[in-house]
C-alpha cells in the first residue's frame, strides 16, 4: 500500500496541485469558522515572505541524507519554486544562474523531521468534553503558525507536526499537518483534515456515570460513532456512483468521515499496552477499514508486533522511550523491540509539550541508546512518519518534486552534540545561526 | 500516578487534586497545596555536624585495624585495569594504560605499569576509561531516609544505584531534609524514586499522551516561576521546600492529618511570623558503593544551601546580615576565649548563636549554594556575597550568560542544565531567558561549572532520557552549546567534585585518588556509550552484562 | 534448664490430652474441653498466668507418672533420620520412657509392658524446631492515640504512637496470650517447638504448639535477646548500646549469673538488660530480625568490631537480601534463619536456592517453616514439600533435615534438649509416611514428649 503511493509522488506538479486544490477546498469548507482566528495568526506571524518571488538556493553540504536511498558526499540541493530541483553531488550537478550559494561543507543536510504527535500547534484548549466522540471537532482554527514552541522546534530540525486534538474524549476531532514555518495559516496547513484523532483507553474515561468508565464501553462508543460516519460516506459514495438516486443530506458533523473512509487520511490512535493495541487491530483496522498509525504504542505493546506487521500498520511510538520489564528486572527500549520484532514503519513522537517540540530528534536519540539503529532512526524521523500521515508525495525526504524542507546540521541529528545551522522550509530559509539567534 | 513521596506528607489530598486536574486546563488555578513537611532536627542535625565528623574518620581508622583481624587476604586484593585508554581528566589521555588499584585507592596509573602478581586483572582492551560521574541535585538515592543520622540511614542495595551506575554516576550529592522558603511552590511530577521501583507495570492505566490539560502528571514538566516552563522535574522535596513560609511556620510538629492528608493549620490567633533566618536544605555526599557500606558515605551538607529567592527582599537581607555579624562576634569571642585558656585562664566558652554549617560558610569552608535563575536575581547574590565576603555557588543560573563577567569576576560556581529551558520575557527575546549557548559563555569567561540532570532522580514512567540517568546526555548537550568535550567532561566529574570540596578523593584519575573508574564503551560523551563496568571504592559495583539493568545492544 | 522445660512441658501431661482425631478443618474445642480436660481447675491454671508453671509442675509431677503405668513406647521398624552425626538409621526402633527417648537402633529390645506404634517402612525425624515464630503483641505504650494540643494559640494534632517497629523492649513471655494466636497450623506442619518473637525488640520465649490453645506450653526459662534491625538510626543505636560493654561497675556482677536458668524475675531495662552479656560473650545468638539487605550489613558492621568479635547472631532474613549479602556475613558466627522457598534474585529474577548457597559457603541454615506463610497454613499434611523441592535443586539433604531440627536448637542453646533423635532428648517426633523430603512426604503423626499430639485422618 505504502509502495504504491511512493511512486505517485513522481509527477511532483500534478501533485502539488491538487493537493492546493484540496487545501483550497478544505479551506472554503471551513471558512465561517475560522476568521477570527486568522487575524490574530497574521498578527503575530511576523517575517513572511508574502508575495515576494521565492529566492533559488544552490545548497552545497558535506553530505546529503535522503532518507530514501544512499547518503550523497558533497552534495547539492537546488531549491525553487519552494520545492527541489535537483539533487547531486557538487561535481555533477551545476549552479544554474540566479541562485542563490549556501555552503555548509562540513555539514549534513536532510529532510525536515515529521512529528506525528503534537499538540504545540497553536492554542492548548484541544479538549472538548462534553461528548464522548466529537467528529464535529477540528482543531486547525486553533493554529497559531510559528509560535515560540514552533519557533524553537525549527532550532531542533521539526519542519512538519501532526497538530491534533488532545485524547480527553474517544474520539477528540480533525487534526491537521502543519510545517511549522512562518506564514499565514493557509500557508502553513499542509492538510486539513490531516488525521483523526482516537482514543481508547486510559484519559478518556469517563466516571460520571456514563458508558465509558472502561474499554469495552468506550470502543462501543468510538464503534457506534464510526458505523455512523461510514454509513453517511457509503450513502454518498453510492450517490456519487449514481447508484442513489436521492441525494444525501449534507451533515457537517460527519463531512470529515469522507477523507477518512475513503482513505486519503489515517487515524491516529492513541493506543498503547498489548491489549489496547490488539482492540485497535481488530476495530479500527479490521473492522472499519481504516488506515491506522499506532501513535503510542508503549508499554509492552511491542510485544504484537507480528499482528502489526502482517497488517502493515506504522506504529510512530512515543512519548515513553522504555518500559520497565518487570519479569526480568530490565529496561526495554520500546522502539528498538519493534525493531528487533521486524516493524519497520516505525519512528517517534514528542507528544508535545510532554516531551518538548524541539526534542523530537532526542527522542529518536534515546531510542537509538536503547537499542535501534541509527540509519532507521533517521528514516523514523522523516520518511516513516510521512508516510505514515500520509503526506509522503511532498515530505520525508530530499527528493526531486519534494518541499524543499531541509535541514541543515553540524552532523547526525540523533547526536545531542551537533546542532543544527540552517532549515529551510518551502524553499525558505527560517533559520539560519548565521543571522538568527540560537535557539536549541 | 502520583505517589506518595514520603510517609509524613503529600498524601491522599494532592494526590486527589492532581486527578482533578487530568480533566482542567493546565493553567488553570492557583492551586493552595497546602504541604508542610516536618523537617525534623535539622538544626539539630547541623550542630551535630562537628561531632559527626570525627566519628566518620573513626570509622576509617576503625577499618584500618579491622584489616588484620578479619579473613587475611580478602583486602589485600589488589585490582587492576588494563589495556584501556585512560581519560585522566587532569593529565590528558593515557593510551593503553594500566591502573592498579589497592585499598580502593589508584595506587599506580600510567602506560607501563607492572601488574602485580595474583591482582585480579579486568581486561579493557579498546574501551575507555574515565572518574566516575558526580551528580549534583539528588534525590533520594542511596539513602533510605533523609532525617536523622544519615550514616545509618544507607541503602546500599537501592536498585536505582543500578541503573545510575549503568549511566557513569558513582557519586550522588543527596539533598536530605530541611530548608524553608518563601513564595513559589512547584507542580511536579511524581520522582521515580525507590517507591517506583518494580511498580512500573502499574503504569499500564497511566496517560503519557496529551497533556493539555494535565498539569505536571504526566509530563517530566514542570513549573519554576510564574508558570514558566522549564522542563525541569523538580522532586518532592522542592515541592516542600517551597510551600509558602506560612505553612510551614508550625515548628517541628506534625501538621498534616494522618487520616485525610488536609493540613492542619493554625486557628488563631494568626500573627505576623517572626523574621527567621532561612533554614539550609541538607544534602549527603553519597557513593554509588553498590553493595557495600564501605566509604559510603562521603560527606555531610557540602554546601550551605538555601532555596531560591530565600535572600531576597530586605527583610531576608537584613536578617542574613545579623545573621553574619551574631557569627563573627561569636568567633571573636571564641579565638578570645581559646587564647584565655591557653594563657591558663578558667573561662566558660561562649554559647555559639548559630549552626556550625553557618559557621563554616562564614568561615569560607563551605560555599553559600542557591538558585538564582535570572540575571538580576544572580548580581543580587553576588552582591551580598562580596557584601559579606563568602563563596558563593549558583544553582540553575540560567540567565547566567548575561552576567557572565560579573559572575567570573566573582569566583562565582554554577551548575548548568542545557535543557532546561527559561522563556525569554516579552520584548527582550535576545536579552532574558535561558540561551543554549550558555556552556560556550561559561567557558569562555572562566566560570567553572557542573552540569546537572533535568530530574533529581531516577524514573521509570518510561519518558526516555529526562530523568538522572540522562545525567552523560545532558553533558553532551554542553558540548551542543559551545563547551569543549574537555569541559564537559569536566562538568561531571571534576567541577561537582571540587564544588563539593571533595576533589582530593574525587574527580579525575591520579595515583592517591579514589578507584571511582568507569569502564566505557567509548567515548563518555557519545549517547550511544554505556558503562561496561563501574568501579567503586575499588570495587566492582556494577557489570553491565550482569546486572541486565539497561538494553544490552551489542 | 533441660529440667526447665520438662517441667513445664509436663503441663500437658497432666491434662493428659488424648491423639485428637478431628479433621484439622474443624474446629471441636468444646467437646475437646470436656472429654480432654478432665479437672476444670486444671483448665483454669493453663489459662491463668504462666509465672504459675512451675507450682503447676510440681503437683503435677506425681500424677503424671500415675497416669501413665510405666510410660514406656517403642516405635518399630522405621527409617530414623536422627539428624545427628549418625545421620539415617534404616529399621530402628525408638524406646521412649516418660516422654524422653530411652534408647535408638537396630538392635534394641522392646519391654513387654511398652506400647508399640509400627511404622514400616515410614520415616521418624525429630520434631520441627520454627527459630522464628512471630506473635504479636499489643503495643506497651497507652497514648498511643493522636491527641490534640493547643500551642501558643496554636492547634496541633499530635500523632499516635505506632505499635509496631518500636524499639522499646517487649518481653514476648509476659505478653503470652495463647488464646489469641492460632497454633493449629505449627503442630500439623510438625513444629514441636516455637521459638515465640515480635517484630520489635525484647526477649523471647519458647513454646510448645498444640492444636488446642489452652495446652500450648511455655518457657521462659531461657530468653534470647531479640531485635528488629533496620538501616535507619533507632534501632541501629538499640543495637550498638546492647552490644557495648557496660561500664566497670556493673559489668562486674555479670559473671555470677548462670547463661540459661536465669529467672525472668529482675526486670530488664531497655539500655542494658542483663540478657546482652550473654550476647556479647558470644554464650548466646542474638536473635536479629533484619529489615533489609542494608540492615544485614549493618548488622555484619558491628559483628566485624573488635569488641563484637564474640559476637553469634542469628539472622533472619529474606532469601533475596540474604543473598545480596552472604559474602560479606562473618560465616562461622551467623545463622541464617530462612524461610523454605526459592528466592528470585533481585536484579535478574532468576530463581535462586539461598539455602544452598550459603551452606556452600559454610553459613548455617535454619528453617522457619512459618515464614513462608502461604506454605504453612497450606501445607495440608505435607509440611516439607518446599524444603524438599530446595534439596531436590541441591541444597544438602543432611543439611535440610538439621536446618529444620538440630541448627535451630542449636541456636536456642537447646540441643540438650530437644532436635536430635538419640538418648536423652525429649521425644518430640515426626512420623512420615515415607520420606519427608519427597514431593509427596505425608506427616501422620507428631508426638511431643511422648504424646501424640497430631494424628492425620488419612493415616492407617
Amino acid at each position: 500500500m505504502r509502495s504504491n503511493i511512493q511512486m505517485d509522488h513522481t509527477p511532483c506538479c500534478s501533485s502539488l496541485a491538487s493537493s492546493l486544490r484540496f487545501v483550497a477546498a478544505m479551506l472554503s469548507v471551513m471558512l465561517l469558522a475560522v476568521f477570527p482566528t486568522f487575524v490574530s495568526a497574521n498578527e503575530s506571524s511576523e517575517d513572511s515572505t508574502e508575495e515576494t518571488p521565492k529566492p533559488k538556493y544552490a545548497i552545497n553540504v558535506g553530505k546529503v541524507i535522503t532518507a530514501v536511498s544512499e547518503p550523497i558526499v558533497d552534495g547539492r540541493i537546488l531549491v525553487s519554486d519552494g520545492k527541489i530541483e535537483a539533487i547531486g553531488t557538487q561535481k555533477e550537478l551545476e549552479i544554474p544562474e540566479g541562485y542563490e550559494v549556501v555552503d555548509h561543507p562540513d555539514s549534513f543536510a536532510m529532510p525536515g523531521l515529521i512529528d506525528a504527535h503534537s499538540h504545540v500547534g497553536g492554542s492548548f484548549d484541544l479538549n472538548e468534553m462534553v461528548y464522548q466522540t466529537n467528529p464535529e471537532l477540528r482543531n486547525w482554527d486553533q493554529i497559531i503558525p510559528n509560535n515560540d514552541a514552533l519557533k524553537t522546534a525549527i532550532a531542533g530540525g521539526v519542519t512538519t507536526i501532526c497538530f491534533i486534538p488532545g485524547s480527553g474524549t474517544n474520539m477528540g476531532g480533525w487534526g491537521a499537518l502543519v510545517k511549522t514555518g512562518p506564514g499565514s495559516v493557509d500557508d502553513v496547513i499542509m492538510k486539513a483534515p490531516g488525521v483523526l484523532k482516537i482514543a481508547q483507553s486510559g484519559n478518556p474515561e469517563r466516571r460520571g456515570g456514563e458508558v465509558g468508565s472502561g474499554r469495552m464501553g468506550m470502543n462501543h462508543v468510538i464503534r457506534r460513532q464510526l458505523e455512523e460516519g461510514r454509513y453517511y460516506v457509503r450513502q454518498w459514495d453510492l450517490y456519487e456512483a449514481g447508484k442513489l438516486e436521492e441525494k444525501p443530506e449534507v451533515n457537517l458533523r460527519l463531512e470529515y468521515f469522507k477523507p477518512l473512509f475513503r482513505r486519503e487520511i489515517p487515524v491516529v490512535v492513541h493506543t498503547q499496552a498489548y491489549q489496547v493495541v490488539q482492540s485497535t487491530l481488530r476495530i479500527l483496522h479490521d473492522e472499519m477499514n481504516l488506515r491506522v498509525v499506532i501513535d503510542h504504542g508503549t508499554f509492552d505493546s511491542y510485544k504484537i508486533s507480528d499482528e502489526i506487521i502482517k497488517r502493515d500498520i506504522p506504529v510512530m511510538a512515543g512519548p515513553r522511550g522504555f518500559r520497565y520489564e518487570p519479569e526480568d528486572g530490565q529496561i526495554k527500549g520500546i522502539v528498538a523491540e519493534y525493531a528487533d520484532r521486524g516493524v519497520v514503519a516505525l519512528g517517534v513522537n514528542t507528544d508535545a509539550p510532554v516531551v518538548p517540540q524541539e526534542e523530537l530528534a532526542f527522542q529518536a536519540t534515546m531510542a537509538v541508546r536503547y537499542g535501534w539503529n541509527p540509519d532507521a532512526a533517521i528514516r523514523g524521523l522523516t520518511i516513516e512518519a510521512a508516510k505514515a500521515l500520509m503526506i509522503d508525495d511532498r515530505v520525508g525526504s530530499l527528493e526531486v518534486g519534494k518541499d524543499a524542507d531541509i535541514v541543515i546540521s553540524t552532523g547526525s541529528i540523533v547526536d545531542p552534540r551537533e546542532y543544527v545551522e540552517q532549515v529551510f522550509i518551502d524553499g525558505a530559509s527560517v533559520y539560519d545561526i548565521k543571522v538568527d539567534r540560537r535557539r536549541f | 500516578m502520583m505517589k506518595p513521596y514520603t510517609k509524613t506528607t503529600v498524601s491522599k489530598g494532592t494526590a486527589a487534586l492532581m486527578t482533578a486536574h487530568r480533566f482542567s486546563h493546565w493553567i488553570l488555578t492557583a492551586l493552595m497545596i497546602v504541604l508542610v513537611s516536618a523537617p525534623t532536627a535539622s538544626a539539630a542535625e547541623d550542630s551535630d555536624s562537628t561531632k559527626k565528623k570525627p566519628s566518620t574518620a573513626v570509622k576509617k581508622t576503625d577499618k584500618d585495624e579491622k584489616k588484620p583481624s578479619k579473613e587475611k587476604e580478602e583486602k589485600d586484593d589488589v585490582l587492576v585495569i588494563r589495556g584501556g585508554d585512560i581519560q585522566t581528566v587532569t593529565q590528558g589521555m593515557i593510551r593503553r594504560g594500566t591502573i592498579v588499584i589497592r585499598d580502593g585507592k589508584i595506587a599506580e596509573m600510567g602506560s607501563d605499569v607492572e601488574i602485580p602478581e595474583g591482582a585480579t586483572v579486568i581486561d579493557a582492551s579498546g574501551k575507555r576509561l574515565t572518574p566516575g560521574f558526580i551528580a549534583l541535585n539528588v534525590s533520594r538515592l542511596g539513602l533510605s531516609s533523609t532525617t536523622g543520622e544519615l550514616t545509618d540511614s544507607l541503602n546500599p542495595f537501592d536498585r536505582n544505584m543500578k541503573l545510575a551506575l549503568g549511566v557513569g554516576i558513582t557519586t550522588a550529592a543527596v539533598r536530605t531534609s530541611g530548608g524553608s522558603t518563601r513564595g513559589r511552590f512547584s507542580l511536579a511530577d511524581k520522582a521515580g524514586s525507590e517507591s517506583d521501583y518494580g511498580k512500573a507495570d502499574n503504569l499500564i492505566s497511566g496517560e503519557p499522551d496529551i497533556a493539555i490539560g494535565v498539569p505536571g502528571e504526566a509530563m517530566n514538566l514542570g513549573f519554576i516561576d510564574d508558570n514558566r516552563f522549564v522542563g525541569l522535574d523538580p522532586d518532592p522535596t522542592t515541592i516542600l521546600n517551597n510551600a509558602p513560609q506560612a505553612t510551614l511556620d508550625f515548628g517541628t510538629f506534625q501538621t498534616v492529618c494522618p487520616c485525610c492528608g488536609i493540613a492542619i493549620r493554625p486557628t488563631e490567633p494568626i500573627r505576623d511570623p517572626k523574621p527567621q533566618a532561612a533554614k539550609p536544605t541538607g544534602s549527603a555526599v553519597v557513593k554509588m558503593s553498590f553493595g557495600s557500606l564501605d566509604n559510603m558515605f562521603v560527606k555531610k551538607n557540602p554546601f550551605y544551601s538555601l532555596p531560591r529567592g530565600a535572600l531576597s527582599g530586605a527583610l531576608a537581607k537584613d536578617t542574613w546580615r545579623k545573621q553574619f555579624e551574631t557569627a563573627r562576634e561569636y568567633l571573636k569571642k571564641q579565638a578570645e576565649h581559646e587564647a584565655a585558656i591557653k594563657a591558663g585562664k578558667k573561662v566558660p566558652p561562649p554559647r555559639k548563636p548559630v549552626t556550625d554549617d553557618f559557621l563554616a560558610l562564614v568561615q569560607g569552608k563551605k560555599p553559600l549554594r542557591i538558585s538564582a535563575l535570572t540575571a538580576n536575581e544572580i548580581r543580587e547574590m553576588i552582591a551580598l556575597a562580596e557584601e559579606l565576603d563568602y563563596k558563593l555557588s549558583l544553582d540553575q543560573a540560567v540567565e547566567g550568560w548575561l552576567v557572565a563577567d560579573e559572575m567570573a569576576e566573582a569566583g562565582v560556581t554554577a551548575t548548568i542544565t542545557p535543557r532546561a529551558s527559561r522563556r525569554p520575557n516579552f520584548g527582550e527575546e535576545t536579552s532574558s531567558g535561558s540561551w543554549v549557548e550558555t556552556p560556550r559563555v561559561f567557558e569562555e569567561s572562566g566560570i567553572p561549572f557542573a552540569v546537572t540532570a533535568l530530574s533529581p532522580s531516577i524514573s521509570l514512567g518510561g519518558i526516555a532520557g529526562r530523568d538522572l540517568t540522562s545525567l552523560p546526555l545532558e553533558a553532551a548537550f554542553l558540548i551542543r552549546g559551545g563547551a569543549s568535550a574537555q569541559e564537559a567532561l569536566e562538568a561531571l566529574t571534576l567541577s561537582p567534585a571540587k564544588m563539593l570540596g571533595v576533589d582530593d578523593r574525587l574527580g579525575s584519575l591520579e595515583v592517591g585518588k579514589d578507584a571511582d573508574i568507569l569502564i566505557m564503551t567509548g567515548d563518555p560523551l557519545d549517547y550511544r556509550t554505556y558503562v561496561e563496568t563501574a568501579v567503586v571504592n575499588g570495587r566492582v559495583a556494577y557489570e553491565r552484562a550482569k546486572d541486565r539493568v539497561l538494553p544490552l545492544t551489542d | 534448664m533441660v529440667q526447665a522445660f520438662t517441667t513445664s512441658k509436663l503441663i500437658d501431661v497432666v491434662f493428659k490430652n488424648k491423639p485428637s482425631r478431628e479433621s484439622p478443618e474443624f474446629d471441636f474445642q468444646p467437646m475437646i474441653l470436656s472429654t480432654v480436660c478432665r479437672n476444670p481447675v486444671s483448665r483454669r491454671w493453663v489459662s491463668s498466668l504462666v509465672c504459675l508453671a512451675a507450682l503447676v509442675a510440681s503437683i503435677a509431677l506425681p500424677l503424671a507418672t500415675e497416669c501413665r503405668a510405666d510410660g514406656l513406647l517403642a516405635i518399630t521398624g522405621a527409617t530414623i533420620e536422627t539428624a545427628t552425626d549418625d545421620g539415617t538409621i534404616e529399621n530402628g526402633v525408638i524406646l521412649i520412657r516418660d516422654g524422653k527417648i530411652d534408647q535408638v537402633g537396630t538392635d534394641v529390645s522392646i519391654p513387654g509392658s511398652a506400647a508399640v506404634i509400627r511404622a514400616d517402612g515410614k520415616t521418624v525425624m525429630p520434631g520441627i524446631v520454627d527459630p522464628y515464630y512471630v506473635v504479636t503483641v499489643p503495643s506497651s505504650s497507652s497514648g498511643a492515640a493522636p491527641r490534640t494540643i493547643v500551642f501558643r494559640g496554636r492547634t496541633f494534632v499530635i500523632g499516635g504512637t505506632p505499635a509496631a517497629n518500636d524499639t522499646s523492649f517487649v518481653k514476648v513471655a509476659d505478653a503470652f496470650q495463647a488464646a489469641r494466636w492460632n497454633w493449629r497450623p505449627a503442630v500439623r506442619n510438625g513444629i514441636t517447638t516455637t521459638h515465640l518473637v515480635t517484630r520489635g525488640f525484647g526477649q523471647s520465649c519458647l513454646a510448645g504448639p498444640r492444636l488446642e490453645a489452652e495446652q500450648v506450653t511455655l518457657d521462659d526459662k531461657a530468653p534470647r535477646t531479640f531485635i528488629a534491625v533496620s538501616n535507619e538510626p533507632k534501632s541501629l543505636k538499640v543495637l550498638r548500646s546492647g552490644l557495648k560493654k557496660p561500664s566497670s561497675s556493673s559489668s562486674a556482677k555479670a559473671p555470677s549469673s548462670s547463661s540459661s536458668s536465669r529467672s525472668p524475675s529482675p526486670k530488664p531495662t531497655a539500655t542494658t538488660p542483663p540478657i546482652w552479656e550473654e550476647v556479647r560473650s558470644g554464650k548466646l545468638p542474638l536473635v536479629v530480625n533484619a529489615n533489609n539487605a542494608a540492615a544485614v550489613l549493618y548488622v555484619s558492621q558491628e559483628m566485624k568490631k573488635d569488641e563484637n568479635k564474640d559476637v553469634k547472631v542469628a539472622l533472619i532474613v529474606s532469601g533475596a537480601d540474604a543473598l545480596l549479602t552472604l559474602e560479606d556475613l562473618p560465616a562461622d558466627r551467623v545463622t541464617l534463619v530462612l524461610a523454605p522457598r526459592l528466592e528470585s534474585e533481585p536484579t535478574t529474577r532468576r530463581l535462586v536456592n539461598v539455602a544452598k548457597e550459603a551452606d556452600e559457603l559454610g553459613i548455617a541454615v535454619a528453617f522457619s517453616l512459618s515464614s513462608n506463610q502461604t506454605n504453612f497454613r497450606s501445607s495440608q499434611d505435607i509440611p516439607l514439600f518446599a524444603v524438599a523441592q530446595l534439596v531436590h535443586l541441591g541444597f544438602d539433604r543432611d543439611a535440610a533435615i538439621r536446618a529444620l531440627t538440630r541448627t535451630p536448637a542449636e541456636l536456642l542453646g537447646m540441643e540438650e534438649s530437644f532436635g536430635t533423635i538419640e538418648e536423652g532428648r525429649q521425644a518430640d517426633l515426626l512420623i512420615f509416611d515415607g520420606d519427608p523430603l519427597s514431593a509427596t512426604g505425608r506427616i501422620e503423626r507428631v508426638l511431643s514428649g511422648g504424646d501424640t499430639i497430631y494424628e492425620t485422618s488419612l493415616s492407617e
